[in-house]
């Protein structure tokens, strides 16, 4: 961040604010949006299905953690784990020897409209997880599961319980009506818009648009906190340019918000519908595979990390998971960030890779108690 | 040449006259401007009589037909209330189905766009009160400041304040009741129009044997329900990609 007079005339910050904008303009003409590249971080692709792929991250360091595969949910992309070096999770994994392994979705299409939970949560993981242990040789792998990706993740490590080494989520609903026991105004208001409609209206949208465009989630986000979403291309980015390595990140950020998938419609009907709507994830009722998500069955430890200042996902919402699980290790990391904060911003990178290494570490030594960090 | 049975014997009667003088055109063509003549006046009464019978019956916004406040109100009495209700009545098989499809797809739009000029206006409502307590706020700081012979906040403090009351008034206002109705019906006319939209591109596809949307959708579930079946068969077999990790039934 640059200098800011503190005092002077108007005249001085007008000029200053003119100067800014000279240079801001000359920055953004002279980029070459193909040169702003995110996700570098070498990998080789292992398994494909479909428009689904595996991909292995090269080492750089004996592996001795892991295997760790972190799945990201149907919107938006993975990539937000490996934005740029220094902000990147999966960089930090692999300094620390975790074998790491991420999950694409790839872009539905609407020959993909009826993939479901039951798809997504239960066979595909499971042919991910199967994947994994030819490629590592290990008997068990642990899931990292990110916002929608950590329900996925919940869903398979109930359905499954001997199948995984640990599960760790970030920023990961699980009570879909606890945004009513978060205080601040501004958090969880889609929460609050789902269930203001009817179920079946919900069904005949998702049913009438076939899949969800990105471009519609794109923009119901964008209408949470508009005024932030404005001033994003505005006082920030006044306020960054002549600091070149800022504007560098924030055309990084850009590129993985305008990276949309669309959304299949029957698995939006599930998160919509059975989630968001009828919360049936802790009532015990949401069914994958033919079969009862019973959170109480999960049988590996849990990692559970949230954003304090998630609007996406309220922290109730993502803390209501210690109450559904019995008899298991259950740690908690509060980052003080909203929700991409969790994996982009300074504050982050601080807690977020040491929390999941070190309890990576921990996964192998048994079980440890329960406890809340943050 | 009325002698009984209202404006509408009169229109009843002219056209009768109409259509025995064009049977017998030819030299009795001279009498022709007289009858459009007085068809133009019973046509007139007719309008006037229409008018002030519907006025009779419901009085206030949308009574008319001319008023557009009543264009979407089947609820109502006359005007375009009663052709709304004709329209959604029993369906005829041969005649008038391209009619009421069209019709029934410009009320839609109507619906449409009045909801989302209920939805902009609620919004807008939100961002002129986020406007007031921006400059109330703003007014409040620049007289302390000058106050206690402090600088003036700067461009960044500003457009700091301006995005704290603007996020904290839209908070407010993306919950309140207002809101949430306008949302709702927005979507529901939303779903309306592009089902009904969606219904006459499927018409004329099927018209030039062209694959429906329907016909697609049909195709990909079929896919997808294979592709289950085959990975199940696959699993069961044990030898498949897609078997479970060790240890796993």
């Amino acid at each position: 961040m640059t200098d800011r007079p503190e005092s002077g005339g108007a005249g001085a910050r007008m000029a200053e604010l003119g100067r800014r904008m000279a240079r801001l303009t000359a920055r953004m003409a002279s980029s070459d949006a193909r040169a702003v590249e995110i996700a570098t971080t070498p990998k080789n692709t292992i398994w494909r299905e479909g428009k689904i792929t595996l991909a292995r991250y090269r080492p750089v360091t004996d592996p001795r953690l892991g295997p760790l595969v972190i799945v990201h949910g149907l919107i938006g992309r993975q990539t937000v784990t490996d934005l740029e070096p220094g902000r990147s999770l999966v960089e930090r994994l692999l300094a620390a020897g975790v074998d790491t392994y991420v999950v694409d979705w790839g872009n539905p299409t609407r020959a993909d409209r009826f993939l479901d939970f039951t798809d997504y949560a239960d066979i595909f993981l499971g042919e991910i997880l199967a994947e994994v242990a030819r490629a590592s040789g290990a008997a068990r792998a642990a899931l990292f599961g990110i916002c929608q990706g950590g329900v996925f993740a919940l869903c398979h490590a109930a359905l499954h319980p001997g199948r995984l080494k640990g599960l760790a989520l970030a920023v990961t609903p699980v009570d879909f009506h606890a945004d009513t026991a978060d205080p601040d105004p501004g958090h969880g208001h889609l929460n609050l818009w789902t269930r203001n409609l009817d179920p079946a209206l919900i069904a005949r949208m998702i049913d009438d648009w076939g899949n969800l465009p990105g471009e519609l989630t794109g923009a119901v986000f964008q209408n949470l906190a508009p005024a932030r979403t404005v001033a994003k291309y505005g006082a920030d980015l006044i306020d960054i340019a002549e600091d070149d390595a800022a504007l560098a990140t924030f055309l990084r950020m850009e590129k993985w918000l305008a990276d949309r998938p669309d959304h299949p419609g029957a698995a939006a009907h599930d998160w919509l519908v059975g989630l968001y709507a009828e919360n049936r994830l802790v009532k015990g009722s949401f069914v994958v595979g033919g079969r009862a998500v019973r959170l109480g069955d999960i049988a590996c430890p849990v990692l559970n990390i949230y954003g304090v200042r998630d609007h996406i996902i309220p922290p109730p919402c993502s803390t209501a998971l210690g109450a559904h699980l019995r008899n298991v290790a259950y740690r908690e990391v509060a980052v003080p960030t909203g929700h991409i904060g969790v994996f982009v911003s300074r504050a982050a990178q601080a807690i977020v890779p040491p929390a999941v290494i070190g309890w990576l570490g921990g996964l192998d030594g048994g079980a440890g108690s329960a406890h809340t960090d943050g | 040449m009325s002698d009984g049975g209202g404006a509408e014997g009169d229109l009843f009667r002219l056209w009768l006259e109409g259509a025995r003088a064009f049977a017998d055109a030819g030299p009795a063509a001279g009498a022709a401007w007289p009858r459009a003549e007085a068809m133009h006046k019973a046509w007139t009464r007719f309008a006037e009589a229409f008018a002030a019978a519907h006025a009779d019956r419901a009085a206030g916004p949308g009574a008319s037909p001319l008023d557009p406040a009543g264009w979407l109100r089947p609820e109502g009495q006359g005007g375009m209330a009663d052709l709304w209700r004709w329209f959604e009545g029993p369906e005829l098989a041969d005649i008038l189905r391209e009619e009421r499809t069209a019709i029934r797809a410009t009320r839609e739009w109507i619906a449409f766009s009045a909801a989302l000029e209920q939805f902009r206006a609620v919004v807008a409502e939100g961002w002129m009160r986020a406007f007031k307590g921006f400059v109330e706020r703003l007014s409040a700081d620049l007289a302390a400041a000058r106050e206690a012979k402090r600088p003036d906040p700067d461009w960044h403090a500003m457009t700091a304040l301006w995005r704290e009351v603007a996020d904290a008034e839209m908070a407010r206002t993306h919950r309140s009741a207002a809101f949430l109705a306008a949302q709702r019906d927005l979507i529901e006319a939303q779903i309306a129009v592009r089902q009904t939209l969606r219904a006459r591109i499927d018409r004329l596809a099927g018209f030039l044997g062209l694959p429906t949307r329907a016909e697609l959708d049909d195709l990909h579930e079929t896919v997808h329900a294979l592709r289950r079946e085959l990975r199940a068969l696959r699993r069961g077999a044990g030898s498949g990609p897609d078997r479970g990790p060790e240890g796993d039934p």
